[in-house]
């Protein structure tokens, strides 16, 4: 009695552990092969770079097994700009990050400033990947952007450009210039001003402007006070500070490629899991994207109205 | 540009015949009387919800409402034996006369079962519900779901998944979907009190304890024209009144949270004051693949109930508070914060004849906040107000045939506020509108074979404009033909609209909170039809079953643009979807015993972003069965299985090289910033392995003199299934959901 007992109940004990057992179950289906591809187009350099490369397969899910090479040799990669057509030729490279060796493509001696480029990839296997991107010039900033900055707490620095391009997306950084003399030595240097500052408990955090589509932007004269205050903190001893003038940088961007930035950024919380990735791609044939960047240059000085302040503040003012 | 528009015109001369119809019912039969009864627990007073009346010489009788109230017409004058019954308590019998052409109202107190004699008693239930329209409704007792194994928290909206029709998003979740409705388009009411996010803690429990809840009313469609505001489905969780007679209270712990609830007589009324705080997270680990979460939540409750200012009359505030935050002190990560205030007054008041109104005022708001800090996260604010007021009226005419109208007036303020990082910052939300509906309804329950309940809901104005000429109209019908006692064929239909929706990312297994807002102006209102049709069967008190259809056609509802990629691109799109199926659920309680069980059989299809595709949530086969057993002295045992077949989801068919541009300033290094990017197949186009999950619990009630004491101890996935959840992109790892564990909970009351 006793016995039959036992068995029933491992027979029930049995059974559970089998339907709580792992299925084995594995979410890959049958592998597409694809390509993808990269290039950024950057009219301030002369020299323009690409990659491209092929689907993979690992023999499990994780990605990081696969042995495999990724990035595709010998496609013909042709730049079409201005009823000219430039070539890209391949060379092998070395990855810091993983220490592996990958195929990349170069274009020396390009450089553009506006229109629209095409470019296509032919590879071995007949496929072609294609894609086109408009680039552009220097920005025409406003005559008020390009006035000295006076010293008004109330105010701020504002930048305009005229010949607002919607094809493109902008990302300023403004720098103060100084020279740090100690002896005879100078070293010139230059340090970011922030749009505003968080605040986290007792510590201050800079937070800089993001790419965006805009027609202007401005920086609080506080901010710029701020920055400069800022400066002796990270100054050597006995070394003297002298204040120059202020750098505007803004980096235009394609529109496809500002679109592939920001899908790309890492929104990662830490606590939302998503089944899926955004995915954005300008290529035809293909994925990956296309672009154009070019960044352009204003020196602004400060006005007068500083100089006390900067006095103030232990250091020179050069006008 | 599209606007809302009406789905049909209703000729006029329907409405002159309907009128026609209630006038003449006004006449007939003068020569009857009513009765009225209010049924509370004899220890604290606390309104008995879905109690059964049976009038023992007529054989006839009814169920009281969630406020313990029961209206029977129609009845000759005479005396009459009227038995009450209810689950957990002892019946009782009492004497009443009726007469001609007056009301008798009579105040019906039943004493708690003590605990070594706990027997169920149920009596007329199948008399009550003989011509009830009443398709798609399940009226539950939170006492029923405190028997049920809890696992780590007593969660009301878990409970739910036992409901043929309802399926839970898995043991991480205590979201839920409502036959092959997405979850933002539920419904959650507290005291008729919208709560928008009823969730604490990424969505894992919800945020309404069920200490505060007497009584829990569910719509799972095909609802009737007093009802607004979800597509799906409606939740009403009805709170507890609070002991009339002594102050009492509950103090609770779990592995979780630790909970309080105080309760007792106040100016001539009575309060109740429950709240509760996590104080342990440690356990969260177990549903988030042991990473932690450094959150923080509480909820707060207070109910004032003041039966005696207006004779017949209840008035009642409730207040309500709800709060998250995750913070994680470092400023490189985002910190979230989110919650809920509630606000509300009610006025019910009975009169000498058979008429009830309520007038309800509420406040309602939820706020939530993503603080980038210097993550990457976009930071964004979100917050939606909705003030409302709407009164409602029922008149029971001696025919026994009953006229529901209503009116309400919302004012709904909703702010979606995406800042990027540069400052610039978007509201992407219908900002402000203005809602006037009103709805009337009439039942006809003249004849006891057949009810039918034929209503219309009138929107005067859209939420996302505000202009008044945009109007809807939303008819809706239920009905039941008994065909014998034991067999009743019932059916509903009806057009269903909904403003207020959520940003939903259906591809999020879980997140932080969805944001509320109104649906823009530059889309059409949430628009569905409900058909359902179904078999009811009672051979006794003891053995039920129900099995029904459905199909619902969800017209048009918002849906995520897959294809935003630039600030001026439009946040949603239109979206439209349809499902049917086939539920069957039976009972049978032959005391000591209790068996639910719930079947469902089902397809969901939805169409957005050009794409037609099965959603997350399309169950083919769903299986729900719990027993419980009651083994006396106190001791109560449950088991529950939950089986539902393999979920959509899409197959990973390769990976490819994804350039991360990590600085947008730095773009030479293609190669030193490529990250695996996953390919995946058509979208669901594939399912997951079969879920399925036994939990047990035992509880123990020990009653001392001065102190009851409740021990319940369950474990969670009995047999340890490796259910799957998800897998991680990057290390391809498994995570699974819930494994075996073990909980318990200690709760006393004074």
């Amino acid at each position: 009695m006793k016995s039959i007992f036992i068995k029933k109940h491992a027979l029930i004990l049995l059974l559970l552990v089998i339907v709580g057992c792992d299925d084995g179950f594995s979410p890959k289906g049958s592998f597409e092969n694809g390509y993808s591809f990269f290039c950024i187009i950057n009219g301030n350099t002369s020299v323009q770079k690409a990659y491209v490369a092929k689907n993979y397969n690992p023999p499990n899910i994780v990605p990081g097994t696969f042995e495999g090479e990724k990035s595709i040799p010998n496609a013909k990669v042709s730049l079409f700009y201005n009823n000219s057509s430039f070539s890209f030729y391949d060379s092998t490279l070395l990855s810091e990050e993983d220490g592996r060796v990958y195929y990349s493509y170069f274009l020396e001696n390009f450089s553009v400033s506006e229109n629209q480029m095409t470019i296509v990839v032919e590879l071995d296997d007949g496929s072609v990947l294609s894609s086109n991107a408009m680039c552009t010039g220097n920005l025409r900033f406003s005559y008020d952007s390009q006035k000295n900055i006076v010293y008004n707490l109330k105010d701020a620095y504002r930048v305009a450009f005229y010949d607002k391009n919607d094809a493109f997306y902008f990302s300023p950084k403004l720098f103060i210039n100084y020279e740090e003399k100690i002896g005879n030595a100078v070293i010139n240097k230059r340090i970011e001003v922030p749009r505003r500052y968080l605040i986290n408990g007792n510590d201050v955090i800079p937070e800089y402007p993001d790419l965006a589509e805009r027609l202007d932007f401005y920086y609080p004269i506080l901010m710029i006070e701020n920055t400069l205050n800022s400066i002796k903190e990270s100054a050597l001893q006995n070394s003297i500070i002298v204040i120059n003038n202020l750098t505007l940088e803004v980096l235009e961007v394609s529109e496809p490629l500002a679109a592939y930035f920001e899908v790309n950024k890492t929104f990662n919380d830490g606590f939302t899991i998503k089944s899926q990735q955004p995915e954005y791609s300008n290529i035809n044939g293909g994925k990956g994207i296309f672009g154009y960047k070019y960044t352009s240059v204003l020196n602004v000085g400060l006005d007068k109205s500083w100089e006390n302040l900067i006095a103030d503040m232990g250091y020179l003012f050069l006008r | 540009m599209k606007t809302s528009r009406p789905f049909f015109k209703i000729p006029a001369s329907f409405f002159l015949l309907i009128f026609i119809f209630i006038i003449s019912n006004s006449i007939i039969g003068q020569q009857y009387g009513s009765l009225r009864g209010f049924i509370t627990d004899s220890t604290s007073g606390e309104p008995l919800a879905f109690s059964n009346v049976l009038i023992k010489e007529l054989n006839r009788g009814s169920s009281s409402d969630n406020k313990g109230i029961v209206l029977i017409t129609s009845l000759q004058p005479a005396y009459y034996t009227i038995l009450v019954s209810y689950v957990g308590y002892q019946s009782k019998e009492i004497s009443a006369e009726v007469k001609t052409g007056k009301l008798t109202h009579i105040d019906i107190k039943l004493s708690p079962n003590s605990i070594e004699i706990q027997t169920v008693e149920k009596v007329g239930e199948s008399v009550a519900e003989s011509n009830a329209t009443d398709l798609g409704v399940e009226r539950i007792s939170v006492k029923d779901l405190e028997k049920l194994p809890q696992g780590v928290e007593t969660d009301i909206f878990r409970s739910l998944q036992y409901i043929p029709g309802v399926k839970s998003a898995g043991d991480i979740s205590a979201r839920f979907y409502v036959r092959g409705s997405p979850s933002n388009q539920n419904l959650i009411l507290l005291n008729d009190i919208p709560v928008y996010h009823p969730f604490h803690a990424l969505g894992m429990f919800s945020a309404v304890d069920p200490e505060m809840i007497n009584n829990i009313e569910f719509y799972k469609g095909g609802y009737t024209a007093e009802y607004s505001g979800a597509l799906a489905s409606i939740m009403k969780l009805n709170t507890k009144s609070g002991n009339m007679n002594n102050i009492s209270g509950t103090a609770q712990a779990s592995l979780l949270t630790g909970k309080a609830l105080l309760e007792g007589p106040v100016f001539n009324g009575s309060f109740v004051l429950t709240g509760r705080k996590s104080y342990n997270t440690d356990v969260l680990k177990k549903f988030t693949n042991n990473k932690n979460v450094p959150i923080n939540f509480y909820d707060v409750s207070l109910n004032l109930s003041f039966p005696e200012i207006f004779p017949n009359g209840n008035v009642k505030i409730f207040g309500f508070l709800s709060s998250d935050i995750i913070y994680n002190n470092n400023m490189q990560q985002a910190d979230f914060k989110w919650g809920n205030k509630l606000l509300g007054i009610k006025w019910f008041q009975l009169s000498d004849s058979p008429l009830f109104f309520e007038i309800n005022t509420y406040f309602s708001r939820f706020e939530g906040e993503v603080i980038s800090n210097l993550s990457s996260i976009s930071p964004s604010k979100n917050s939606l107000t909705d003030i409302t007021m709407d009164m409602n009226f029922k008149y029971v005419y001696d025919s026994k045939n009953e006229l529901d109208v209503g009116l309400k007036i919302q004012e709904v303020t909703s702010e979606l506020i995406i800042e990027n990082a540069s400052g610039s910052s978007k509201d992407i939300s219908g900002p402000k509108g203005t809602n006037i509906d009103a709805y009337g309804k009439y039942k006809f329950l003249s004849n006891k074979n057949i009810g039918i309940d034929l209503g219309v809901r009138l929107n005067l104005t859209r939420l996302a404009t505000g202009d008044a000429g945009k109007y809807f109209i939303e008819p809706r019908f239920s009905t039941t033909f008994r065909i014998f006692s034991e067999l009743a064929l019932k059916g509903s239909w009806g057009i269903y609209s909904q403003e207020l929706v959520t940003l939903s990312d259906e591809d999020e297994l879980i997140n932080i909170f969805e944001p509320w807002f109104i649906i823009p102006s530059y889309l059409p209102a949430a628009q569905a039809i409900h058909y359902g049709l179904a078999i009811d069967y009672k051979l006794s008190e003891k053995f039920s079953f129900e099995l029904g259809g459905f199909y619902k056609s969800l017209i048009s509802f918002p849906a995520l643009n897959d294809y935003k990629f630039y600030d001026t691109d439009h946040d949603l799109v239109e979206a439209k979807g349809r499902s049917y199926g086939l539920e069957y659920s039976l009972i049978y309680s032959p005391f000591p015993f209790r068996m639910n069980l719930g079947y469902s059989l089902s397809w969901a299809e939805k169409t957005a972003n050009g794409k037609t595709y099965n959603p997350r949530y399309d169950s083919r086969h769903s299986l729900n069965i719990s027993v419980e057993y009651n083994i006396g002295y106190g001791w109560y045992s449950s088991l529950s299985w939950n089986y539902y077949s393999g979920l959509p989801f899409t197959q990973i068919i390769g990976y490819r090289d994804e350039w991360d541009i990590k600085d947008i300033y730095d773009t030479d290094n293609i190669y030193d910033n490529l990250f695996p990017y996953t390919i995946t197949g058509e979208r669901n186009a594939n399912r997951l392995p079969d879920y399925h999950r036994m939990d047990i619990s035992i509880s123990k009630n020990i009653d001392l003199e001065f102190l009851k004491l409740y021990l319940s101890i369950s474990i969670v996935n009995v047999y340890n299934r490796k259910n799957i959840f998800y897998f991680e992109k990057d290390t391809g790892e498994r995570v699974n959901m819930l494994p075996f564990f073990p909980s318990a909970s200690l709760k006393a009351e004074l």
